[in-house]
């Protein structure tokens, strides 16, 4: 069976106010059902380049990207929703852009988000744990074969993080998932494989371990 | 159950085209909640903003010309000019501001800018032509209007002022993207353009020598021809089909490669 994720030679480029900047260099890298790919970073290296283009937000400016499967929209604690909208307008905007049942999937997204009255509320009157919270659980009321997490950072409190973890990481553990994070961390816990993005270039590796030490060594200059 | 369509590597036409459907359903929906509110009479906003306008300007010029006698009827000449204006003042102000309140709805692939301008300037013509037509339809019943003599050609000046307001609309959309000044110089542009776009003349009234030049101005046309087909040949007008169509051609490739261009950085 061909890989459910493949990223052939993928150039990504910018203009920035000193000239076009090379963010992603002939980026190539597959990816099958069910594995987890880390991809380890600096801040400013492109991870989050790389998510967008895998979730077909923006386009490369040259190489292909095949999607065989379902894949989801970057995963984040913000982001994905408009401001001026309610929580429950944003579960119907979803729902219809997704082609689903929003009464289907409204209880899951109300319990999960535990904003009580506030679901009826603009988005733009939350604070920003509130937010999180309807931002992760619109994300995952909507099921995908692959889901791009894209820096997960400790928002609210350490229940709800956990909450979360537990969602995506033991309930979707037959999914496919691209994490990236500067954190090796969290890559070395959640993750079946990964790969190290430095100037451009991902440089693929067999073990997690192999990458990280990589990533150590040649990125981070420590000494391990 | 709750699984969205597999994207699959190589996608069928029909199945995009239900997408973009959905999408646009959804953002026209998304559209009418936070500009009009969520109540009915907050939906009736989008029928009677154009309609109290209008009435506005009716009033004001009817009392101006009460003194003397205008050269045709003041009302039908303020109704036909001043909605055919709200029409691209709408639409260039709302493309402009198309991208900002959306931006974060582009975190999903299906949503594309093409769908965002498209459910906006759709919303903007559904609305004032709405307007426009309860308006008439209103003044011809109390006996203030007539019914248009040439009703083709009055509808194909509404029609080509729609097709140029949303084209121009895109386009000021598109490059706000690019430039904070598209919008500085839209606001005075558009005043200027507001005094020599037919909405308080008629072509005919004016010096011959001065017809070529405003004839350069696409919404003279649409505006000449909407006149021309409410009063008919009671009137002396100045317009051609070809030329405004050939500005809304234009207009309209430039607004679908500037929507093309990949390379706009649109998720900051």
């Amino acid at each position: 069976m061909k890989p459910a994720i493949v990223l052939e030679d993928v150039v990504k480029r910018y203009r920035s106010r000193n000239g076009w900047h090379t963010v992603l260099d002939r980026v190539s890298v597959s990816l099958e059902r069910g594995e987890r790919l880390g991809i380890l970073g600096k801040n400013g290296s492109g991870k989050s380049t790389l998510i967008r283009l895998v979730s077909g937000q923006e386009y490369a400016d040259s190489g292909r990207i095949t999607r065989g499967m379902r894949v989801s929209w970057p995963l984040a604690f913000s982001g994905a929703f408009q401001g001026s909208l309610t929580g429950a307008d944003n579960l119907r905007f979803i729902s219809r852009i997704y082609g689903i049942d929003h009464q289907a999937i409204r209880p899951f997204v109300e319990d999960f988000a535990e904003l009580g009255s506030y679901f009826r509320e603009p988005v733009k009157t939350y604070s920003s744990g509130m937010q999180a919270r309807l931002a992760f659980a619109l994300s995952l009321a909507i099921e995908f074969d692959c889901y791009l997490v894209d820096e997960i950072i400790a928002v609210g409190d350490a229940r709800f993080h956990e909450k979360c973890m537990h969602e995506l990481f033991e309930k979707r553990r037959d999914r496919a998932f691209i994490l990236v994070s500067h954190d090796p961390g969290f890559i070395m816990a959640h993750c079946t494989r990964a790969a190290v993005l430095d100037g451009g270039r991902l440089a693929d590796f067999a073990s997690v371990d192999a990458a990280y030490q990589h990533y150590l060594n040649n990125v981070l200059h420590m000494a391990a | 159950m709750n699984s969205p369509d597999t994207i699959v590597a190589r996608p069928r036409f029909r199945d995009g085209l239900a997408v973009q459907l959905r999408v646009v359903g959804a953002l026209l929906m998304r559209e009418v909640i936070t500009r009009y509110g969520r109540n009915n009479v907050g939906f009736l906003w989008l029928l009677l903003e154009p309609i109290i306008f209008t009435l506005g300007v009716v009033v004001l010029w009817n009392l101006m010309h009460s003194m003397h006698s205008f050269r045709v009827d003041v009302t039908a000449f303020i109704v036909t000019g001043y909605s055919s204006l709200l029409l691209w003042r709408n639409c260039s102000f709302r493309g402009i501001k198309a991208i900002e309140p959306n931006r974060s709805l582009l975190h999903h692939r299906q949503v594309k800018i093409q769908d965002i301008f498209f459910a906006r300037m759709s919303l903007e013509l559904a609305g004032v032509t709405a307007s426009f037509f309860l308006l008439m339809g209103a003044m011809v019943g109390l006996g203030l209007m007539k019914l248009p003599r040439d009703p083709l050609l009055f509808l194909g000046g509404w029609l080509l002022m729609g097709w140029f307001s949303a084209s121009l609309g895109t386009t000021l959309g598109c490059l706000s993207e690019h430039s904070e000044m598209v919008e500085r110089l839209w606001h005075p542009v558009s005043y200027f353009l507001l005094a020599v776009s037919g909405t308080f003349y008629m072509v005919d009234w004016i010096p011959p020598n001065f017809r070529e030049v405003v004839l350069w101005v696409p919404m003279v046309h649409p505006i000449e021809m909407m006149r021309g087909g409410y009063w008919g040949s009671a009137v002396a007008t100045h317009f051609s089909v070809a030329y405004i169509a050939v500005v809304c051609l234009a207009m309209t490739l430039v607004a679908l490669l500037l929507m093309a261009d990949r390379r706009m950085k649109l998720l900051a």
